[in-house]
């Protein structure tokens, strides 16, 4: 005798949700393939890049969505709402080390690299410089860049994260874009010296 | 630096999209009035698209850990069988609340009422009444319960301690020497009979006892009754029955 095994993978997010809260534990596991990943990857760019912290903020965020999936709200996007409980959970971990930034950062300090570094310069590096300089940004900064350019969210849905006017959410972005072409312009190949 | 400036937060959107090259006539003097150059919106066009590839690029070491996931699914799991423990009639009431329009169940309601009511109102009519015929069966008179085990029949002559002491305070009441020593001695005796549970004066040893003043206790003890039954002796034997007599 066969048992059909039912697929979940055709279903939304806020299904999933639904049924998770009944206890449907083949909809965990479509969801959490889904979200586990960018999530893990949000935790460890937002928490200083330590993988054991990211690694507990995932499983600390799925115990919620597991023991209380009534907090979701229907109207709301499940991407969305993962991501803002995820924000939160950040800012909470910043508030109790107490290591948020204080002092506004000033892009006219920022020491610039004059010499170009040649263009056979590796992806390796620049994604290590770039780790860098994420770290360097504000938390502010730095969320909605990982939301814009990791998971691809869009101003609106960056907002309704952040629970932030739209406006807010682009300066922010451009503010963040231009601090980081500013420091990493000698991997820039358009680049001739110009400052932004 | 306009940082809500209405222009400048479009230029990272434009940056994303468009090449300098690509963008209309006012788009092109936004930037510039923003950027203050082609190349400085170039230069952050190039940023914006080096970091879209490297972001997407997978980190392979990043995974998350399987031991979370058992755990959160095990717990999914358990969800599961708690509501599936929720009583039948629960789920029915929640199933039909769910699945069912009211009107239809109303009518469903209705429907089994009225079937129910033809299925039994017509053998209720045809049916004869049941006469009760009362039996009349042996009530069990209970029977005070024997305690056969733990009753010890005194009699006469025996080596127990209740006939030593018994015979003690006979010779004594002989010898005129009716004292403390003989209620010390009659306490001795009584203490020995609760000790034992229970235990029979014989009418024999009855009667030793008769005009003995002091012990008052043991002389409305009548015949054939326990000792241990008598509650006036009870009371008197209470202080001794301790095990260390």
């Amino acid at each position: 005798m066969k048992f059909r095994r039912t697929s979940y993978e055709s279903h939304a997010d806020e299904d999933l949700m639904r049924l998770i809260a009944q206890g449907t534990s083949g909809a965990f596991d479509v969801l959490y393939e889904r979200y586990a990943r960018r999530l893990l990857y949000y935790f460890y760019r937002m928490l200083g890049q330590d993988e054991e912290k990211a690694q507990d903020f995932l499983h600390d965020l799925f115990l919620k969505i597991v023991e209380r999936p009534h907090l979701f709200s229907a109207e709301r996007r499940f991407s969305t709402w993962v991501f803002s409980v995820a924000h939160n959970m950040c800012k909470n971990e910043y508030r109790r080390l107490q290591v948020r930034r204080t002092e506004p950062l000033d892009i006219d300090d920022l020491p610039m690299h004059s010499d170009p570094l040649p263009e056979t310069i590796d992806r390796k590096a620049f994604a290590a410089m770039l780790d860098v300089e994420l770290e360097e940004l504000s938390e502010e900064h730095r969320t909605v860049f990982l939301l814009r350019y990791r998971e691809n969210f869009s101003l609106r849905e960056i907002s309704d994260v952040l629970q932030c006017p739209e406006g807010t959410v682009k300066s922010r972005l451009f503010y963040a874009l231009r601090r980081l072409a500013v420091r990493l312009k000698s991997f820039n190949p358009h680049d001739s010296g110009i400052c932004l | 630096m306009k940082y809500c400036d209405p222009i400048s937060d479009d230029v990272e959107a434009l940056a994303s999209r468009k090449a300098f090259g690509e963008l209309t006539q006012d788009e092109r003097l936004a930037v510039l009035r923003v950027l203050g150059s082609a190349d400085a919106y170039t230069s952050m066009r190039s940023m914006v698209l080096k970091v879209r590839a490297e972001f997407t690029v997978d980190i392979p070491r990043l995974e998350p850990r399987s031991s979370s996931r058992d755990s959160l699914r095990r717990m999914v799991e358990g969800r599961a069988q708690q509501q599936r423990s929720i009583p039948l009639v629960d789920r029915c009431k929640a199933a039909i609340s769910r699945r069912i329009p009211v009107p239809y169940s109303i009518a469903a309601v209705v429907a089994a009422i009225a079937v129910t009511l033809l299925l039994h109102s017509p053998s209720e009519q045809s049916t004869p009444a049941q006469k009760i015929v009362y039996v009349e069966r042996p009530v069990a008179v209970p029977q005070p319960v024997a305690h056969q085990a733990s009753e010890q029949q005194v009699q006469p002559g025996t080596d127990s301690i209740l006939h030593k002491t018994l015979h003690h305070v006979r010779k004594s009441v002989e010898a005129r020497s009716v004292s403390a020593v003989i209620r010390d001695t009659a306490r001795e005796a009584v203490a020995a009979v609760v000790r034992n549970v229970s235990a029979t004066l014989p009418g024999s040893l009855h009667n030793e006892f008769v005009g003995l003043g002091n012990l008052r206790h043991l002389r409305v003890q009548p015949k054939g009754r326990t000792l241990a039954e008598d509650s006036s002796l009870s009371r008197f034997a209470r202080p001794f029955s301790d095990d260390t007599l």
